[in-house]
């Protein structure tokens, strides 16, 4: 064998592939950059629309000529409801609670479902055969049915809780939680069931990735098992881990509308557009119908799970490389 | 340095076991190679996972193995871990072997995190700048991802990864095959040079006869998970003892002999 010991330091990077980056990929899709114009806006208009609005368009009307106003009507873009609110304003605080809900619910089941589908899958063998066993049963059960028993169950023992520990809170935000108790188990209930899916989902690409030879080569340095889950196993599911984040926010904000048009969701004091659909499709009778109440509330909110499930998959398709073109 | 006593490696499969090494026995003095050969299925990883204690849970491993004459094979992960620092490995695939997400810097240092857990940043940065400079790369590589070098500079950073908290002895498990052929001569040269360099022994796992030939002092042939050869390189490649080391030589020679199997 004829050995030649030239220096391979001049060409380091001459390997370095030039391909695009996953965000410049991800811009030249017009889906995308849709969906990021419109959650752009929405994010901001929650935050920042009812400031812009004349104060105490939100406010109850007594004047009976408030109610029911079509839209345009006296200044109201969208209209007035049976209280007299402006619409408009109703939809950008319904934004609050509802985006609210959806991403933190999001970030519950990120949390759970990535910690058990990384346990499970890096453990492997029997212990990941029953950790998977009871993803299976939980998904059999009819979540509509538990999420009604968990919200009706928990809820007093929760309300009770939350009024003895933080009522005489330091903090004022603290001071206000009793008033959101249903909108904090929604949360967590809607996290608990919605993880199931990233669980299975991280589960297999860990059973994957655990094959590699970089894992090994963690265990033979005797690197902990902790340390080769955060810094060896994570690192490398981040995208997969991002993709079913934005794809998780659009099912459980559509979980809260609905249990909050059965009336089951967030507090009455609050707002979502679960509840504004609820209030408009209560105000629709025979005689006349206040069409604009259940219009608008569902065009901002089907536009917004649009734009989330198209970001969704426009990410997952750049992240993987079999789909790219 | 390292001796082995009827090692045996069994993997738990549907209705039984499969034995995938079989009462394999041999010894590795410090400071020489030894090489271990045959096809693809004859057990070879295999011997070098069980020594390392990296096989998968549930492989069942007996016999015993003494590395400075202590027994390895029965101790617990938790015992052989300070071991680790001295035993160490480099892996087949520079493509899979290390991190995609992590630093050159950071994949050399990992192992003085954990054995050389006293030292402070400086010390850590400077002994992988003296390493990346040991296998021949540029110290700026230290601030790159592995996707942006070639497969020899690759295999180069898990080199200096195996070595950076200065083993004694090294399996190298067919650290070449997956490289052009011009690029397993610069491996091969610097895997001979780290050894005269620093005293290291190594276990060389390969089926490429001719970079075994030129690495090893000594040579074992398996097959099917047994020992079936064991001698001198000199001596196994001038009078190979057996038909089967006979037909591995004539098929790496490109000779008309198949290796069944």
């Amino acid at each position: 064998m004829t050995a030649t010991a030239s220096s391979p330091k001049e060409n380091v990077s001459a390997a370095a592939r030039a391909t695009p980056s996953a965000t410049a990929v991800l811009l030249r899709r017009p889906a995308v950059v849709f969906s990021l114009v419109v959650l752009g806006l929405v994010g901001l208009l929650a935050l920042f629309g009812p400031s812009l609005l004349p104060t105490g368009v939100g406010e109850p009307s007594r004047d009976n000529a408030e109610q029911f106003l079509p839209p345009l009507a006296h200044g109201h873009l969208l209209g007035t409801d049976l209280n007299g609110r402006d619409l408009l304003y109703r939809v950008f605080i319904g934004a609050r609670i509802s985006l609210l809900v959806g991403l933190s619910g999001a970030l519950v089941a990120l949390f759970v479902g990535t910690s058990y589908g990384l346990i499970s899958g890096y453990l492997g063998g029997r212990a990941d055969a029953v950790m998977m066993r009871l993803v299976d049963v939980l998904y059999a059960i009819p979540r509509l049915i538990f999420i009604l028993i968990l919200v009706t169950v928990v809820e007093g023992p929760f309300r009770q809780w939350l009024g003895a520990h933080f009522v005489g809170s330091r903090w004022s935000f603290l001071r206000e939680l009793p008033a959101y108790t249903k909108t904090l188990i929604l949360i967590l209930t809607l996290g608990l069931i919605e993880w199931l899916t990233m669980a299975r989902i991280v589960r297999g690409q860990v059973l994957v990735l655990k094959n590699l030879q970089f894992i090994t080569a963690a265990r033979s340095l005797g690197q902990t098992h902790f340390k080769i889950l955060t810094r060896h196993l994570l690192p490398n599911l981040s995208g997969l881990i991002a993709v079913y984040l934005t794809l998780t926010i659009p099912a459980v904000v559509l979980d809260e509308s609905f249990l909050s048009f059965l009336g089951l969701g967030v507090d009455p004091s609050q707002a979502s557009w679960g509840t504004l659909l609820a209030d408009g499709a209560s105000a629709i009778n025979p005689i006349r119908s206040h069409w604009w109440l259940l219009v608008f509330p569902a065009a901002v909110m089907s536009l917004t799970l649009l734009a989330l499930n198209f970001l969704g998959d426009g990410l997952r398709d750049v992240l993987d490389p079999r789909s790219r073109k | 340095m390292l001796t082995v006593h009827h090692l045996r490696v069994a993997f738990p499969a549907r209705g039984g076991a499969i034995t995938a090494v079989n009462d394999v026995s041999f010894g590795v003095e410090r400071g020489t190679t030894v090489g271990l050969v045959g096809e693809s299925g004859s057990g070879k990883t295999t011997i070098g996972r069980a020594l390392l204690k990296l096989h998968p849970a549930g492989t069942h491993v007996s016999g015993e193995a003494f590395f400075e004459g202590r027994e390895i094979l029965a101790l617990s992960e938790r015992e052989f871990r300070p071991l680790r620092r001295r035993m160490q490995m480099i892996f087949q695939d520079p493509f899979n072997s290390l991190n995609p997400r992590q630093r050159v810097g950071s994949i050399v240092a990992e192992p003085l995190e954990i054995h050389c857990s006293e030292w402070d940043k400086n010390q850590r940065r400077a002994r992988v700048a003296e390493l990346l400079d040991q296998v021949g790369l540029p110290a700026a590589a230290a601030h790159r991802f592995p996707h942006e070098f070639s497969g020899g500079q690759r295999q180069r950073i898990g080199i200096a990864r195996a070595l950076a908290a200065r083993p004694e002895f090294i399996v190298c498990d067919e650290p070449v095959s997956a490289l052009d052929v011009s690029v397993q001569a610069q491996i091969v040269n610097l895997l001979q040079d780290l050894q005269t360099q620093l005293g290291l022994t190594y276990l060389f796992i390969g089926h490429d006869l001719a970079v075994v030939e030129h690495l090893c002092d000594h040579v074992l042939v398996l097959r099917r998970g047994r020992l079936i050869e064991s001698a001198p390189a000199a001596e196994l490649y001038a009078h190979p003892r057996e038909p089967y080391t006979r037909e591995l030589l004539a098929a790496a020679g490109g000779g008309e002999l198949r290796v069944e199997g």
